[in-house]
């Protein structure tokens, strides 16, 4: 199975205050990785490591090396590694204003300008996510108008407007209706055939029907990583299975 | 139990007297000025044995325009460029404690020092001579906290996933200001000029050694004197008895255009934006 993301004793700072501790995994390529584990263990923390969104914030940083296939992360300009490394957070936030602007934001930025390119992507990935037939009529309608799934549909389909080679997601269902997450599930199934996920979920029975592997983090570490059947049915970690039995979280 | 009703009835109190002397002072101004304003006081200038005595207050609006719309490009654009290094660009808040702590220091400079600083150094040493863009320079100064702090503070009203989403998507800074964060807070920004104008057109002291005169026509470049409305509705209170009635006709104009104004930025800053 061929590893497209390595992580090597990973540590991540707020000021003073450490949010992850050594934390090594990998990521499979193609395949969806679901992130477990209770809130506050890291898992956003984990995620803003990994496109070096982190060392954008103030006062944060992290120590410790990322693989992206065989470069350092270290190594690729931040701004050229988040292309690379998409990220849709929680709370579907498109930018206030059209469908159709929020799908070119990102492809004018990279220097995309004629008009039929321009086009080809944004019908290309709002397809990818199954908002084109919903929407089509309606590109240049404010994307605030739309439902929270279409939102959160059309975020993805924005980080998808870059083509990434990877796409994180973190609790992009926990604001959404089970109607809108099933439409959802349904569509990153489909999307791993091209792209690498890596999904951080609260809910656990959505992480055992979509993820190929399942990483559990608790407090900082990662406890235990490998194959989803094996970590829900055959935990070898206590935390992991007081974890799933829900004795905390 | 008394104690939280004294606290309250003590609360109230104080509410009551601040709006009752804000609300005394408004009717009495315009009271007392009403009946100067006519159209010949808006449209002409002061004439008269004792000067303002009779005819108008023209060019000191006119002068007064001169001043703030310069003093709010002056400090107005430097004041967005700080609040934007502070929110997106300064990643260590110990430096951003530094900015913060001169930008206080500007906050509580005197303005008279601002206008003897503008004199001395504009005026005097650079020669420009006593003129609208060295007062305007003083009065910016005076102002540029005043715009930052509430631009700041609107940009930090930002959502953050918003932001992130855009550097998430490998955007730089600099594309993500200027295409989602400044965008996002124009009217906050807009608004906080606006105040910031009102509080400029409101201060004498920047522009008494550096460009406000007694007298002048109206301004027709920025590199000569002006009358501005505060400066003239103190020249006319000096004066004595004679133009104290134009004096309440300039208060009138100056808290009207005050009032608007701040209705305007009130509007502005309240306004949705891009729904
Ligand atoms: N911006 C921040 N500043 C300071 N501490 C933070 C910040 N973000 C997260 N933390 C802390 O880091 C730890 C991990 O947070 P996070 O990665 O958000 O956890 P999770 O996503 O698993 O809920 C928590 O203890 C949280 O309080
Ligand atoms: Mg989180």
């Amino acid at each position: 199975m061929e590893m497209i993301l390595r992580l090597e004793k990973v540590s991540a700072y707020y000021g003073k205050k450490s949010a992850l501790k050594e934390v090594s995994m990998s990521v499979p390529k193609k395949q969806i990785t679901a992130i477990i584990g209770p809130s506050g263990c890291g898992k956003s923390t984990l995620l803003r490591c990994i496109n070096s969104l982190l060392s954008e914030e103030k006062d944060a940083s992290y120590t410790g090396d990322i693989f992206l296939g065989e470069k350092n992360t270290r190594d690729i300009e931040g701004d050229e590694l988040r292309r690379r490394i998409g990220m849709v957070f929680q709370t579907p936030s498109p930018f206030p204003f059209s469908v159709y602007k929020n799908m070119t934001y990102a492809p004018k930025y990279n220097g995309v300008h004629s008009k039929k390119e321009l086009d080809r992507i944004a019908v290309e990935k709002l397809k990818m996510t199954g908002l084109f037939d919903e929407v089509s009529a309606e590109l240049d309608k404010s994307a605030l108008k739309l439902s929270g799934g279409q939102q959160q549909r059309l975020c993805i389909a924005r980080a998808l407007t870059v083509d990434p080679e990877i796409l994180m997601l973190d609790e992009p269902c926990s604001a959404l209706d089970i109607k809108s997450s099933a439409i959802i599930e349904k569509m990153l199934a489909e999307l791993k055939k091209t792209y690498t996920i890596i999904i951080v979920t609260h809910n656990l029975a959505q992480a055992k029907r979509i993820a190929d592997r399942t990483v559990f983090m608790y407090d900082g570490h990662v406890i235990e990583e490998g194959p989803t059947d094996e970590i829900f049915g055959n935990p070898k970690k206590e935390e992991t299975k007081d974890f799933l039995s829900g004795v905390f979280g | 139990m008394l104690k939280a009703r004294l606290t309250k009835m003590w609360a109230y109190a104080g509410m009551g007297l601040v709006l009752g002397i804000v609300i005394f002072i408004f009717i009495y101004i315009f009271a007392k000025g009403a009946g100067s304003i006519d159209l010949e006081f808006l449209l002409e200038s002061p004439r008269g044995a004792v000067l303002g005595m009779e005819g108008g207050i023209f060019p000191a609006i006119m002068g007064s325009l001169a001043f703030t719309l310069t003093a709010v490009v002056l400090g107005g654009i430097p004041a967005v460029a700080t609040a934007v290094y502070i929110v997106f660009i300064c990643k260590r808040s110990s430096f951003e404690n530094i900015i913060r702590g001169v930008l206080q220091c500007i906050a509580g400079i005197p303005s008279i020092v601002l206008g003897l600083f503008a004199y001395s150094f504009l005026v005097r040493d650079l020669a420009i001579g006593r003129c609208i863009l060295a007062s305007s320079a003083a009065l910016a100064v005076m102002i540029m906290p005043f715009i930052e702090a509430r631009v700041e503070k609107s940009l930090r009203e930002i959502p953050q996933q918003m932001l992130s989403s855009s550097y998430a998507l490998g955007c730089s800074r600099g594309y993500t200001v200027f295409h989602i964060a400044l965008p996002y807070v124009r009217q906050e920004i807009i608004s906080a000029l606006i105040l910031g104008g009102c509080f400029a057109m409101g201060a004498t002291p920047p522009l008494i050694f550096t460009g406000g005169v007694a007298f002048s026509g109206v301004p027709q470049t920025l590199l000569e004197p002006a009358m501005a409305l505060p400066l003239h509705l103190y020249l006319l209170v000096a004066q004595g008895t004679p133009s104290l009635g134009a004096a309440y006709g300039t208060a009138f104009v100056m808290m009207a255009v005050i009032l608007i104004s701040n209705a305007l930025a009130t509007f502005y800053g309240r306004r949705r934006r891009w729904k």
